[in-house]
């Protein structure tokens, strides 16, 4: 994608206030399909360039002489290969992922604002502990922001996609078949997800949220900045009410664009949406690995916290 | 006594391709997509048991009753079984490895493509890929569920694994393997509603001889069924904050 | 039990020096940017885990006694894309370290780079950490 086309973008994104139909956001590219019809999302993805989250609602700076959060996260994960497609620059280079509120800021209730300082003064504390970092879900749409180490695999059917996530081998099944979702007493750490075409755009909605998760967060924060300092996500919370539609977009033949909205009435003051592109088609060797998260995580989290996680053990079932 | 084993196998192996009348992919194979599980307490004890507190009995689903251990692994097995509750690896919520996440009792689903056969387990969220697209093992590393590829022999699906760290048991009495275990799992079905299960285990350093265990596993029939959450490292999480005696 | 060290067999021994450490995960908490070292030894074992490996290696210092570093890297899954595998640092190979020292002046530190005996180099630094290394490439 040459600079003019993404600057012409940039500008359609900007314009309209709401998530845009598909029609606007994919530019009118034909993706190729598979034998029953549907766009193929199949193959293997890597997790797109780094790109802030939000606008900070306070400002913060850091003590002279402390370690700066270079934010500009894993740009050197992958190296240079000379025969990878050409990479795309980022949708809105110069702005945050969020494009509503066209503030970027992430919108929360004034009591939400103050909590997330709250888990962002405590991360020393294994109960406020970014979950991430304790092995726990990702949730959404933090799967799709850019992890070094969380690259993709898609699988899809008549009737179905099934999204593979290297980073802690988590999968997502998404039926097509207009099923509702399941019981609100049934908890899940990525959600219940279902799915339909609108078009080229694959649109996902899931709920049935756990609340032990962050929706979102990348990269990484200065330290000792406060929470309403950060552009990078972490310290966002939610609740069970938390409800995500994604849409799942190919802009050209290696690039999937991602549009996620969030509503959680009990702790923002409106929906809010983000835009990325989110998944870079991988070289044609690619392969996830296994990502053992928890096998190995005890020495870290004794460092951060004090606590000997690997003393504990569960339930003999069996 | 062995050439009657040789010919029940050798009963087993032909009857399967005559008798599957189930669905099958538009390349012919047997579709084995859905939700499946396996019945019965191997987890617990792949060896004939008698019911402890909270255990069933069960049968040995072990070919010849017994696990042909060297002796010092032998030794071995049996500490692990004093020492289970503290040294079971799936008690401190690692990877179960394989066949063992086979037959946990939660359920797991299939996914099958010509290329790739996806199996994603509700506990811990593990997920194993099977390639069968005739790629190789790869580089030399160790995992927690090994490296898996795939092939077709008439209507059973072979999966061949290596690649093993060696941390992970069989079970939780405390049958065990090192990191040169080399599995072969073959999945055949018998009907559409349940496959043959059937795993050859080898590894020098612990056996004597390979060996081999089998079981049926079933399809969870129950309609709007989904694999929903294990999320042991959050129960284990849950488990230290109580024990450290707060509120997590 | 909250604040107990944790100190095993195991691991090289690090002491939490003074009060909580803040970490976000990140290179900051732990390692010092201002304290770039260069370190040659040769390795003693490696963890393969994620989210960071490890390669102990043993360094003698001036007075020829051997010290045994731990040298945090990035996920396996980020070394094996770039090359690296369980046999390309075996025990007894000597290796040239260049990385951040760790700021409660224990024997870590987080690599960036390391030299095989060849000559052939390997970024080996973790990513999203933070870390002096983690810009865009130069």
């Amino acid at each position: 994608m040459t600079k003019v086309h993404a600057g012409r973008i940039a500008v359609v994104a900007l314009v309209l206030a709401a998530p845009a139909t598909s029609l606007a956001q994919d530019g009118g590219f034909e993706p190729p399909r598979t034998k029953w019809g549907d766009p193929d999302l199949r193959g293997h993805y890597l997790p797109g360039p780094y790109q802030a989250l939000e606008t900070p609602t306070s400002e913060w700076a850091p003590p002279e002489g402390a370690n700066q959060g270079q934010g500009a996260a894993f740009s050197r994960f992958f190296e240079p290969d000379p025969d990878a497609p050409a990479r795309p620059t980022p949708a809105r280079p110069d702005g945050p992922m969020i494009i509503d509120p066209p503030s970027g800021q992430v919108p929360f209730q004034p009591w939400a604002t103050e909590q997330r300082n709250e888990i962002m003064a405590r991360q020393d504390q294994l109960e406020h502990l970014d979950p991430r970092v304790k092995c726990l879900p990702a949730a959404f749409p933090r799967a799709h922001l850019p992890v070094g180490y969380n690259t993709y695999q898609i699988e899809q059917g008549p009737g179905f996609i099934l999204m593979l996530y290297e980073w802690n081998h988590h999968s997502r099944y998404i039926p097509l078949d207009d099923s509702p979702h399941i019981d609100p007493a049934i908890r899940l750490g990525m959600g219940d997800s279902r799915g339909r075409w609108e078009g080229n755009t694959l649109v996902v909605d899931t709920t049935n949220f756990t609340d032990n998760t962050w929706p979102v967060g990348h990269g990484a924060p200065p330290e000792g900045a406060p929470g309403s300092a950060l552009s990078t996500g972490h310290g966002v919370f939610h609740s069970d009410q938390l409800h995500v539609i994604e849409r799942f977009t190919f802009i050209d033949a290696n690039t999937i664009q991602y549009t996620a909205t969030i509503e959680d009435a009990d702790v923002f003051s409106q929906p809010w949406t983000l835009r990325y592109n989110a998944l870079q088609r991988a070289a044609d060797d690619h392969m996830l690995f296994e990502y053992a998260c928890h096998e190995g995580n005890g020495r870290n989290l004794s460092l951060m916290t004090g606590i000997d996680v690997e003393a504990a053990r569960v339930h003999p079932i069996p | 006594m062995l050439l009657a084993g040789a010919l029940v196998c050798g009963a087993v192996a032909h009857t399967s391709a005559q008798t599957y009348d189930g669905p099958r992919t538009a390349d012919g194979r047997p579709d084995l997509g859905g939700i499946w599980q396996v019945l019965g307490s191997a987890a617990w004890d792949l060896e004939a048991h008698n019911a402890q507190d909270g255990i069933p009995a069960g049968l040995s689903v072990v070919d010849g009753g017994t696990i042909p251990y060297r002796p010092a692994a032998a030794t071995a097995r049996d500490a692990n079984r004093v020492n289970r509750l503290t040294d079971d690896p799936v008690r401190k919520c690692f990877l179960p490895g394989v066949p063992r996440v086979t037959y946990m009792p939660w359920p797991f689903r299939i996914v099958q493509t010509p290329d790739h056969v996806v199996l994603s387990y509700e506990f811990a969220h593990t997920v194993r890929i099977v390639y069968t697209d005739g790629s190789p093992h790869p580089l030399p590393n160790d995992f927690w569920l090994g490296d898996s590829r795939g092939h077709w022999e008439g209507d059973t699906l072979v999966v061949d694994t290596t690649h093993f760290n060696g941390q992970t048991w069989l079970d939780a009495a405390g049958n065990h393997h090192s990191n040169e275990l080399h599995v072969v799992e073959r999945y055949t079905p018998m009907t559409e509603y349940h496959l043959d299960y059937e795993v050859t285990l080898e590894d020098p350093r612990t056996y004597t001889r390979p060996w081999t265990m089998r079981m049926p596993i079933y399809k969870r029939m129950e309609p709007g069924l989904r694999l929903l959450d294990y999320d042991c490292v959050d129960h284990l999480l849950d488990a230290l904050s109580e024990a450290e005696g707060g509120a997590r | 039990m909250r604040k107990t060290l944790l100190l095993t067999a195991t691991v090289t021994l690090l002491t939490l020096a003074g009060g909580p450490v803040r970490a976000h995960h990140a290179f900051s908490a732990e390692f010092d940017a201002n304290r770039p070292m260069t370190l040659t030894g040769t390795v003693n074992r490696t963890e393969w885990i994620n989210p960071h490996s490890w390669i102990h290696i043993d360094v003698e210092d001036a007075t020829g006694n051997v010290v045994t570093w731990a040298i945090e890297c990035g996920a396996p899954n980020a070394l094996m894309r770039r090359g690296l595998n369980k046999n390309s640092i075996p025990a007894g190979l000597e290796l040239v370290i260049d990385g951040f020292r760790a700021k409660n002046g224990s024997n870590t530190a987080n690599a960036r780079d390391i030299t095989l005996p060849d000559g052939s180099q390997f970024f080996v630094g973790s990513s999203g950490t933070g870390a002096p290394y983690d810009g865009p490439p130069e």
